[in-house]
């Protein structure tokens, strides 16, 4: 099966009309519609799942803009395998958000370039899944603290039997920048920790004053907060942990939203350079 | 292809605790969305590691008991098992990535 430019004009249309590859392409990742998807248009299956992680499974407007634009810029022909293979090698080297400059000054570096290494290889000749087994170990050496580097352990795998470790590779990103923030900030598990029973308490507690969830009932959210609110005045020993808990928060969502922005540029960007004639 | 096979009370004694290699015991539910969308990572796992780790799932609902033994409040939650005992446990999102470099810190120690 070939990526050609009919299939390529009816996925197209289909996701514009939210038809059913859109719908199976979209749905719960567990549900395996991103492989029948696969077999009906020619793209990669790992192609396909990195494009619905990066638009959040969503059908809002920007995370369609995101599909079709996508979709549009891959060159009928080819299946979207090497631009998932250019993507890794872009993000690695981003600057700002990029993934490499986590990981520059720790430990983990030069066998994470190894790693990067290892991809710009694949793409020219195959590498045998033992290649990337031996890879991902010798990065895993590093030790229990392997967030900076899950991004690249999730880039040392074989598509072709592993598809799924294309979104593995932002959904790393995402936890790498956000232990890193968090780290910034000052905010530990013990932290965490000490306001997990609260929230439970306080959700129950605001469950039972706004009664159960109803999204036809306009009203219920507000109540809903106004309950949590307060508890919240209700427990002054816990206002600073709160206060910065929601600073954490705020800069987390304002970093996803940043790398978000940043992995979707650059799978475009590659979508761009790439030839008709890559495979 | 390697299975994720489903164990009961009655045999997570012999098939967890007195494993002759490291499991991964996943506690789920059905109602449960995490569960589900973490399967797909654990089937590779399972193939990639075969015959060096093992992967189980346990139903907190079906199985309450192993549950409630092993203090699983919520889920998806995961123990990892060695020698018979609990080496570590933690819940939440996995990647392929993550799950690799668990089981590869636990055959690099034995």
């Amino acid at each position: 099966m070939t990526f050609d430019e009919g299939r390529k004009q009816a996925l197209l249309d289909d996701f514009r009309e939210d038809g059913p590859l859109a719908k199976a392409c979209l749905g719960a990742p567990e549900s395996g519609g991103t492989e029948s998807v696969a077999a009906e248009s020619g793209l990669h299956v790992a192609l396909l799942k990195l494009l619905v992680a990066l638009g959040g499974h969503s059908r809002d407007p920007e995370s369609l803009a995101f599909y079709l634009d996508l979709l549009s810029r891959i060159p009928a022909g080819t299946n979207g395998l090497d631009l998932v293979r250019s993507w890794y090698a872009a993000i690695w080297e981003l600057p700002g958000v990029g993934i490499a400059s986590g990981i520059k000054s720790t430990a983990a570096y030069a066998d994470a370039s190894a790693v990067i290494a290892l991809v710009s290889d694949s793409r020219s000749h195959p590498v045998a899944p033992q290649e990337w087994r031996q890879a991902r170990a010798a990065l895993s050496a590093i030790g229990e603290n392997i967030a900076p580097a899950e991004p690249v352990l999730a880039m040392a795998w074989d598509l072709d039997r592993v598809p799924g470790a294309s979104a593995d590779v932002f959904y790393g990103w995402q936890s790498a920048t956000t232990l890193q923030i968090e780290q910034r900030l000052g905010w530990t598990i013990a932290d965490a920790d000490r306001l997990r029973p609260a929230f439970e308490e306080f959700s129950k507690h605001a469950l039972a004053v706004a009664g159960p969830p109803d999204k036809d009932d306009d009203g219920w959210m507000s109540r809903y907060s106004a309950a949590l609110e307060t508890c919240w005045a209700d427990r002054s020993d816990l206002s600073g942990l709160k206060q910065r808990y929601d600073a954490v928060n705020a800069a987390v969502a304002d970093d996803r939203a940043a790398v978000t922005a940043a992995a979707r540029k650059a799978l475009i960007e590659c979508a761009k350079a790439t030839k008709a004639d890559s495979i | 292809m390697s299975t994720i096979d489903e164990i009961s009370t009655e045999a997570f004694e012999k098939e967890v605790m007195e494993s002759t290699i490291p499991v991964l015991v996943d506690f789920h539910a059905e109602w449960c969305g995490p569960c589900k969308a973490a399967y797909p990572a654990l089937l590779d796992l399972a193939n990639e590691f075969d015959g060096e780790v093992r992967i189980v799932q346990v139903d907190i609902e079906a199985e309450p008991a192993i549950a409630k033994a092993y203090d699983v409040r919520g889920v998806p939650t995961f123990l990892m098992v060695k020698d018979g005992e609990v080496k570590e446990r933690f819940s939440g999102a996995l990647t392929r990535g993550k799950l690799s470099a668990l089981f590869e810190r636990y055959l690099a120690a034995e």
